[in-house]
């Protein structure tokens, strides 16, 4: 499975204005957007082929609630022989709460740990997420990462489904000039991140 | 949530297909309602760091792969994470470079009778029997209940005496005030399938 995503940021002084245009460009209008907030834990191992995999792990609820369910997400390298949207491989499954010690018994290291809340919106098949990045600290309140939210629209389909990139790359089109969702090199997101 | 015993019966594996039919023969009589064939698969994927990680599908959880962490001593508790199927191929990219170290598959039919199921199927490795298991779930409030109940009709129904002995050492050291899951079920195959392993490895070190 692949993903075709596109991502943008949105300032934290104008997001309720774009939320509001959202709202209107997605299903379900007339509801309030689905709010979440989730921990998400970066896990990396080095295989024995010498390959590194890396996998994230999200828990609904912020530490120390640890009843939920988790998400599991395995996601490749940016295909950069694309040119509209970027691509990556996608798995992902829901598992038991266990997963970060399933994780850890099977070598996996915790890299980093962010807190995630944002919203989520639906269009058909594409899925809109606007989100604020924190970072836990111990002295309490979880500090912001940027004074900006991230956006992104994303859709998973099979390989090589060029009409998908395409309708995410229309639908990103009509954030302008709100927010611009370009296809960023690799090297940039991983700095924005 | 119906408790579930797995037996493991011991007998030669010549002998089993014959055994089988008379264990089914048994059911028969009582008439019962016929189910699908039940189908469990087992991979076992041997990690360098000698932990061994089995990955269990079974037809009865259609939308569920289950993956156990083998304990390096026995003293350690089994680590089941409990997914949906996307878990199976995920596994791979988790276990990219970890050699599979084999399969086992358990092949059979299932009778639905009142309140109880039962499972009859043989255990095969590269399409050569292994092994016979009888899996027998019965719907009650608790384990105390189910116990007395399932042996009663592994012995009276199956006409296996020393079903004790069958059960595996999970289900033995388990508080019988305990709840099941399916996790339970999986744990339960996990021992019998290990215990053919073992079996194998010390009947190849005595014909060496």
């Amino acid at each position: 499975m692949n993903e075709y995503f596109l991502v943008g940021s949105v300032l934290d002084t104008v997001k309720d204005g774009f939320l509001e245009i959202l709202r209107g460009l997605c299903d379900n209008p007339e509801n309030k957007p689905i709010e979440f907030l989730e921990t998400e834990y970066i896990f990396s191992k080095i295989n024995p082929n010498g390959s590194s995999v890396s996998l994230r792990a999200r828990r609904v609820g912020s530490p120390p609630d640890q009843t939920q369910h988790c998400h599991l997400k395995y996601v490749g390298g940016i295909d950069q022989k694309t040119d509209k949207v970027m691509v990556r491989t996608y798995n992902d499954c829901l598992t038991s709460p266990n997963l970060n010690e399933y994780l850890m018994a099977l070598g996996f290291n915790l890299e980093t740990e962010l807190i995630v809340k944002g919203y989520l919106f639906h269009k058909g098949h594409l899925k809109v997420v606007v989100s604020k990045i924190f970072q836990p600290s111990s002295a309490g309140e979880p500090q912001p990462v940027s004074n900006s939210h991230l956006v992104e629209i994303s859709r998973t389909g099979p390989p090589g489904q060029t009409t998908m990139g395409e309708s995410v790359k229309q639908f990103a089109d009509l954030f302008k000039p709100f927010v611009r969702m370009e296809r960023v090199s690799q090297v940039v997101e991983e700095l924005n991140f | 949530m119906p408790i579930t015993y797995v037996f493991k019966i011991s007998i030669a594996i010549d002998q089993i297909p014959q055994f089988r039919e008379t264990l089914e023969k048994r059911i028969q009589a009582l008439k019962p309602r016929q189910l699908n064939q039940f189908q469990v698969q087992a991979v076992v994927f041997q990690a360098t760091n000698q932990t061994a990680i089995h990955q269990y599908l079974h037809s009865d959880y259609s939308s569920t792969c289950f993956s156990l962490i083998e304990p390096s001593t026995p003293q350690q508790e089994i680590k089941v994470l409990t997914g949906d199927i996307g878990l199976a191929s995920l596994q791979r990219r988790i276990l990219d470079g970890e050699k599979k170290a084999l399969q086992l598959d358990l092949i059979g039919s299932a009778f639905k009778l009142g309140d109880f199921q039962i499972k009859i199927g043989t255990i095969t490795q590269n399409s050569s029997n292994r092994g016979l298991l009888v899996e027998i779930s019965y719907c009650a409030s608790n384990n105390n209940d189910a116990y007395g109940v399932i042996i009663e009709f592994v012995e009276s129904h199956l006409g296996l005496s020393n079903s004790y002995e069958m059960l595996s050492n999970y289900v033995k050291r388990k508080a019988p005030t305990a709840n099941y899951t399916p996790e339970d079920t999986i744990i339960q195959y996990y021992d019998h399938f290990n215990s053919l392993r073992s079996q194998t490895s010390q009947l190849r070190s005595q014909i060496n």
